[in-house]
């Protein structure tokens, strides 16, 4: 083994050591948690910044996916079995067990004192480390694609929303008494937004920021959101300011490879992420129906109904199985699969916006590089080949197809729409009449 | 067996069985000795170098070809006997066709040079090649391409990610100088070199030695050098597979010589792709080009020939691409590496990055003939019209935005080259 490989190595044992660090108060009882805490991130970040300066070291002059399969980790080999193992049994924690981390809870205590001026709970625990990896890992992707000013943009965008949206303004809300809420995420991902037990929660507020919030949320879902996906496709959400695309982008950047881009699992997903759809919107109907009536026409059913699809789709698949499978199925899971707002905003996609991925004549070898590295599992190379664009309701416009691909064959674009389903490449006696 | 029997699996071969199937209801069937299924050639490298799988580069699904009514058969075809409409094959089948494709592709070519049977010599041509590099891969920790042509960059680039140090020998005075301008060639130069690979110019090699044991040890070039190594890949060029053929009354030159229709002298038996020869190539187009594109395109044009639709191959404005290292090629129309007296380019170059934008123009008329981008995307579509409809140089640049694929936020590339431009035109006037 060479020097160089030991360094490499060395980068892991220490990333590995940070988290132990972390990790060490659920084991052993200690005094010094936050101080540990504090420090394992620090040599976690440290690490993982200076093996991506070292891995990526020449990548000035364009993005490196080579050795990605022959890695164990990101070849779902034993170590990503165990992370994520690791990963799934947190969220396990998180959702059910939370007691079993009030060690760790400890540990953050004088952040969310500070923040927030409350104790912290294992939802602050969470989304700090949440937030951490979103940072680190972002850190990383800026180094890996610094060549691409697309992915440099995008991955600070979402940096700056998680970091900022989603974890200190509403910290700081609480610290000013005033409701917890989170300005990047609406319905139906964020699917309480709409309930009709929010809604009343936030209008009983003193003073005017409740009513905005409800503003602020049914306006972006039901005004924003349109407008935006018509002029930028879903990416303006799902790649630039969602937290769980944020997570994807970044910690999730390595396993992108492992989404399955066969035509049955792309059957499964319209099976499930449709239905996922309806579901919420059912619930949320009912779940007025009977604010409405006071519980005269469907009694306890809609509450019955919002818990199930709270324990079904908020935690377990968008949790658990999204966030914990990274290592095995990829990184977009629960987006692919399940987010009933990548579900409105897809259709959308699909049928009313300027945004298509453009493919560049008939310069596609088939080499089938965009394919596979396209982390919702688009066979993008089937489009390409043809010489057809590239709309689908699924895409999340991440754009990494268009950097992978080695004949510059894809394009990201918001043009007049009266093109962008184009005819497949046709063979003439001129040669290949493009459309 | 009959109806429509296609010789090879390759991209051209699968092109016309694919549109075949468009076309018509007839039994279609493709034999082919290197694999079941098609795969990407072009893809090789990335399965060497731990970027794909072989799962990864294979286009369509396993399951395609049965929904397609397209029956695929893993044999060697060993003679054709157009008399009686029959193909024979190494497991000894006859295989009777109402219609022929020959699409066998090309194999590396030989040097003829002392020593090149010794083990340790390869070339990168079929997935067995790539297993084979694998192997001998683990045992090496320097290395020799010989060749300076796309695939021996390639070869270069895959050796280099697994951290082996690679040798470059390049007949010519500069990499791609049989293509390129003078200082394109300095820009991939210096991007290959920052990339770790000795670039040997103006190299060319006579001979390799072995040891007892018939290993590589070294080779030898025509300047006296000597270059320790126990691996070396030899890539200078494909030549058609053809010789099944000989004596099955199929005129051939270098390749299976066909006309306008891609079709042999022989009725119902057509060329595509590597294997073949135009007898009369237009537009200034080469008899053979063993390239992906030319052998999708005669591929779809064979198959529309079969259906009753005479289509002459007519491949319009030459195109092609390629990656050196991170630094994308992308070439439309005729850009020579040296002008004649009548043409000038106007040629810009980043200073701080691998990258240079080159239109090849006539000098009293402006009309452009070609174009090439250096870690620059073109635009096909747009720079195929400018070629065919006789831009000028100056509406070239009215409309250069246009003209590039680059991703988004990319806006300075065009405006630094218009910058360039104007201030040329200043000079000049
Ligand atoms: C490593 C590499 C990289 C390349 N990169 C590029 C690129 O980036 N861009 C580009 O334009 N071109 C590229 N090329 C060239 C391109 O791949 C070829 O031009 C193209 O594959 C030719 O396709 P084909 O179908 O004509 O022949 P092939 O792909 O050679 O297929 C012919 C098939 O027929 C089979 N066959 C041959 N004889 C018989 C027989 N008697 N019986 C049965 N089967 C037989 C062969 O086994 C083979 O599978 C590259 C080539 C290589 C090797
Ligand atoms: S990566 Fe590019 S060349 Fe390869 S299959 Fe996709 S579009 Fe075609």
């Amino acid at each position: 083994m060479s020097v160089n490989s030991n360094i490499k190595q060395l980068y892991n044992y220490v990333s590995l050591i940070g988290i132990l660090v972390v990790l060490c108060p659920l084991f052993i009882s200690i005094a010094i948690s936050t101080q540990l805490l504090v420090f394992g991130i620090g040599i976690i970040f440290l690490s993982v910044v200076l093996q991506s300066l070292d891995d990526f070291k020449t990548s000035a002059t364009g993005v490196h996916y080579e050795n990605t399969f022959f890695k164990g980790i990101t070849n779902r080999k034993l170590s990503a079995w165990l992370l994520g193992i690791s990963l799934t049994t947190f969220y396990i924690f998180v959702y059910w067990f939370p007691d079993l981390l009030e060690p760790l809870v400890k540990a953050v205590d004088p952040f969310s004192y500070y923040l927030r001026g409350i104790p912290a709970d294992q939802w602050f625990l969470y989304g700090t480390f949440y937030t951490s990896a979103v940072l680190i890992m972002g850190t990383k992707a800026l180094i890996k694609y610094r060549s691409v000013a697309y992915h440099v943009r995008r991955t600070l965008s979402v940096m700056f929303f998680q970091f900022i949206l989603a974890w200190l303004i509403p910290a700081f809300l609480i610290k000013l008494n005033q409701p917890e809420f989170y300005f990047s995420y609406f319905w139906p991902l964020k699917y309480d937004y709409l309930f009709p037990g929010t809604i009343n929660y936030l209008t009983s507020q003193p003073g005017a920021l409740g009513t905005f919030m409800i503003f602020w949320g049914a306006s972006l879902t039901f005004v924003g959101t349109p407008v935006l996906t018509y002029f930028f496709g879903k990416r303006w959400y799902c790649s630039w300011v969602c937290g769980c695309g944020g997570l994807a982008e970044t910690a999730g950047d390595s396993f992108r490879h492992l989404s399955s881009s066969s035509t049955s699992s792309w059957k499964l997903e319209r099976f499930i992420i449709y239905p996922t759809l309806a579901f919420i919107v059912i619930v949320t109907a009912t779940l007025w129906v009977n604010s409405i009536s006071n519980g005269k026409i469907l009694g306890d059913f809609s509450n019955g109904a919002s818990s199930t699809y709270g324990f079904l789709i908020g935690s377990l698949f968008s949790g658990v199985i999204g966030v914990g499978f990274y290592p095995l199925l990829g990184t977009r899971v629960w987006c692919r699969f399940g987010c009933p707002m990548a579900a409105i905003l897809g259709i959308q996609q699909k049928y009313f916006s300027r945004f298509r991925i453009t493919t560049n004549g008939s310069q596609c070898i088939s080499c089938g590089n965009c394919t596979t590295y396209c982390e919702m599992g688009i066979d993008v190379k089937s489009y390409a080949q043809q010489g057809q664009n590239i709309v689908r309701a699924s895409c999340v416009g991440c754009g990494i197809c268009a950097t992978v691909c080695p004949r510059g064959v894809l394009k990201l674009e918001n043009k007049s729409d009266h093109d962008r389903l184009n005819n497949p490449l046709q063979p003439t006696s001129a040669g290949w009449k493009m459309n | 067996m009959s109806g429509i029997v296609i010789i090879g699996n390759g991209i051209s071969g699968i092109s016309a069985a694919i549109k075949s199937r468009e076309l018509t209801d007839q039994q279609i069937t493709v034999i082919s000795s290197e694999s079941k299924y098609f795969f990407s050639r072009t893809a090789l490298m990335y399965v060497f170098m731990g970027q794909m799988k072989f799962e990864h580069i294979k286009p369509y699904e396993d399951s395609f070809w049965k929904q397609q009514n397209i029956d695929l058969v893993f044999d060697k075809v060993n003679k054709i006997d157009p008399e009686h409409s029959t193909i024979l094959t190494d497991r000894g089948e006859k295989i009777t066709y109402d219609q022929l494709v020959i699409a066998t592709g090309s194999s590396p070519r030989k040097g003829k040079w002392k020593g090149e049977t010794l083990k340790g010599i390869f070339n990168l041509y079929t997935m067995s090649d790539v297993n084979k590099l694998h192997e001998a891969s683990h045992s090496c920790d320097k290395m020799v391409v010989v060749g300076g042509g796309l695939i021996g960059i390639e070869v270069c680039e895959m050796f280099a990610s697994r951290g082996i140090e690679v040798h470059f020998l390049v007949r010519e005075p500069f990499f791609m100088s049989g293509t390129l301008t003078t200082p394109e060639c300095e820009v991939l130069e210096r991007h290959i070199r920052n990339k770790g690979i000795s670039i040997h110019k103006n190299e060319t090699v006579i001979s390799f030695q072995g040891d007892q044991k018939g290993n590589l040890k070294s080779l030898q070039t025509e300047s006296g050098n000597s270059f320790e190594t126990s691996l070396a890949v030899v890539s200078i060029g494909v030549n058609p597979n053809i010789s099944f053929l000989d004596g099955s009354g199929i005129d051939m030159n270098h390749g299976i010589l066909v006309n306008e229709y891609l079709e042999t002298n022989i009725r119902g038996i057509y060329s595509a792709g590597d294997c073949t020869e135009l007898r009369s190539p237009v537009n200034g187009r080469r008899a053979i080009e063993p390239v992906w594109y030319t052998g999708k395109l005669m591929g779809n044009i064979v198959a529309l020939n079969i259906a009753g639709t005479p289509t002459i191959y007519n491949p319009g404005v030459w195109y092609n691409s390629a990656k050196f290292f991170d630094v994308e090629y992308q070439t439309y129309g005729f850009v020579p590496p040296i002008n004649d007296i009548n043409h000038d380019y106007f040629y810009w170059e980043d200073p701080q990055r691998p990258r240079s934008f080159n239109v090849y123009y006539d000098n009293s008329s402006e009309v452009v003939k070609g174009f090439n981008f250096l870690g620059i995307r073109g635009d096909h579509k747009k720079c195929e019209i400018a070629i065919r409809e006789k831009y000028t140089l100056s509406e070239v640049m009215e409309s250069l935005d246009s003209f590039l694929f680059d991703p988004e936020f990319s806006k300075s590339i065009p405006e630094k080259i218009l910058k360039f431009y104007n201030n040329l035109k200043l000079i000049n006037s």
